[in-house]
């Protein structure tokens, strides 16, 4: 039995080795060597270490953005469902299937701003494809897809001799079992996964990306910048909600031109503005009812343009 | 980065393969390395009294072939800070992985496949079985760490999740380092506590903790 003195040493040298700057090895190992308990009790004191990686799968900001009328939008986009039922509706639902006696079919599957489709493949693979996204399928095996633009949800069947891979903004990820999102557009790419985990550029780079993990890159950047995300929240697109954390405006700008179908840019002083919080996209904004909730949440003046929208800095008082 | 460094010493020419005296036959290849490999070989011994008392035993030689083996293939990983301590570090984590293995081999293996415990986070397959377990899971850490002050909780969450050095939390928090020492002890001994609950399985959990 391991006595309370010796767990509390234990915790404690735990706490020091575990910190990056941690140089006195010597003393940690005459603070071992003195009984083999202290070891156990060190070990022990690892394994809460590994156990409390779990934390960092908790959001740490709330989800909502605090906005005057925000709860009861994310209500009526809970009870309204409105992109919901109208994403399913429009769903294009169809079965892979490569030509015979092709050797190299490429099969493109495009959506218009506002559409939502989804595509199965034949080993059971799902591709959820968000609106003004193009996605091209290598139809000779099935297993590779290159996202030429826009976003898509990758719910992947993993076979282990058969690694399935994405190629966006000119780099490869590969899964390793899982589901993730990949976002690509003239601005950059992001990789978000929801379970299991994603190698991206195995060649290269090969930054292994487990649940919760957040893989952002520039356009022309040959820097990747890795964050947390609720997996929760990951693909949420498809059910009508967006969540971010520390999001570039010009990001959910993107998206919710993609989403919603109206054309939305941002002026380019407040393009790289974080932004923390949710948005909910209901029926009522994909007829005109988006503007005087963008302005509120995202704290931006909402212009109306002949063909969309346009968000700037708000004027000061 | 500060820290204790160690001039980098990035071509060194060993004296002559055998320099250890083990004779092993790594020769030829031996003739230039990293200077990560050189600490090795300076800070051999320290490392395997490490290692032994870190639970090798008669495996303390094989580890150490197998940590001279990581080091080779990190060669083209640039310079590091603290080269010694950054060894220490390989030993230390190739021991828990060594204690975790021979968990999961054992007889608890089951157990913590069927609630989809892996702190290892090896095991990739997605489950909803897995996602449900990892959210009870994250409430009892999250409630286990509730019994500590908030203060506390917030420097581990600093220490643990954000990656902050426990120096630069010092800074932050306005106080010493020996203080944010014992705010993460306070912590490491919950969260230890929890995990051998988690690993006693069916069998009641010791409870003789909590100062």
């Amino acid at each position: 039995m391991i006595g309370a003195s010796v767990r509390d040493q234990a915790a404690l040298w735990m706490a020091r080795a575990r910190d990056p700057r941690f140089s006195d090895w010597d003393a940690l190992t005459d603070w071992l060597e003195a009984d083999p308990a202290h070891n156990l009790a060190y070990e022990a004191a690892f394994a809460g270490h590994d156990l409390a990686d779990i934390l960092s799968t908790a959001p740490a900001m709330p989800e909502v953005v605090v906005a005057p009328t925000a709860s009861r939008w994310r209500k009526r986009g809970f009870i309204g469902g409105g992109l919901i039922g109208t994403a399913a509706a429009a769903a294009a639902v169809f079965a892979l299937v490569a030509p015979l006696g092709v050797q190299s079919a490429e099969m493109v599957a495009e959506t218009a701003p506002g559409q939502h489709r989804l595509i199965h493949l034949q080993d059971g693979t799902e591709i959820a494809l968000n609106g003004d996204t193009r996605l091209v399928l290598d139809a000779s095996n099935g297993r590779t897809a290159r996202l030429e633009r826009g976003e898509a949800m990758f719910n992947v069947v993993h076979d282990e001799t058969r690694p399935f891979t994405v190629d966006a903004n000119g780099t490869r990820i590969v899964d390793i079992g899982t589901r993730f999102d990949v976002v690509q557009s003239t601005r950059g790419g992001e990789v978000a996964v929801a379970e299991g985990a994603v190698l991206y550029d195995p060649n290269g780079a090969a930054v292994r990306l487990g649940a919760g993990r957040l893989l952002r890159r520039a356009a022309n950047s040959p820097i990747v910048e890795v964050s947390q995300t609720d997996p929760a929240k990951v693909g949420a697109w498809r059910s009508g909600h967006l969540v971010y954390r520390d999001a570039p405006l010009w990001r959910v700008a993107d998206d919710l031109s993609r989403t919603t179908g109206s054309r939305i840019r941002v002026e380019p002083g407040i393009a790289n503005r974080p932004f923390t919080g949710a948005i909910v996209i209901t029926a009522a904004d994909r007829h005109g009812a988006l503007p005087q909730r963008l302005g509120a949440v995202l704290d931006v003046t909402v212009a109306r343009q002949p063909n969309g929208l346009y968000l700037k800095a708000r004027a000061p008082h | 980065m500060g820290g204790p460094n160690i001039p980098a010493l990035n071509i060194v020419a060993l004296p002559t393969p055998g320099y250890d005296g083990r004779g092993d036959g790594r020769t030829g290849r031996d003739m230039v390395t990293s200077g990560l490999s050189a600490v090795l070989i300076a800070n051999r011994a320290p490392l395997l009294r490490f290692l032994r008392a870190r639970g090798a035993g008669d495996d303390a030689e094989d580890i150490m072939q197998e940590l001279w083996l990581k080091v080779d293939r990190l060669e083209a990983e640039g310079p590091i800070a603290d080269p010694r301590a950054y060894l220490f570090r390989m030993a230390d984590n190739l021991m828990h992985d060594r204690v975790r293995a021979s968990l999961r081999r054992g007889h608890r293996e089951q157990a913590w496949s069927e609630t989809g415990y892996d702190p290892a986070g090896q095991d990739e397959t997605p489950s909803a079985e897995r996602t449900l377990a990892a959210r009870q899971r994250l409430r009892q850490v999250e409630r286990a760490l509730a019994t500590l002050g908030e203060r506390s909780q917030a420097i581990f969450r600093r220490f643990r999740i954000d990656g902050v050095a426990q120096s630069k939390i010092a800074q932050e928090e306005g106080i010493s380092l020996s203080a944010v020492e014992k705010h993460l002890q306070r912590a490491y001994r919950v969260v230890a506590a929890l995990a051998d609950e988690e690993q006693e399985g069916d069998t009641p959990p010791s409870r003789s903790q909590t100062p």
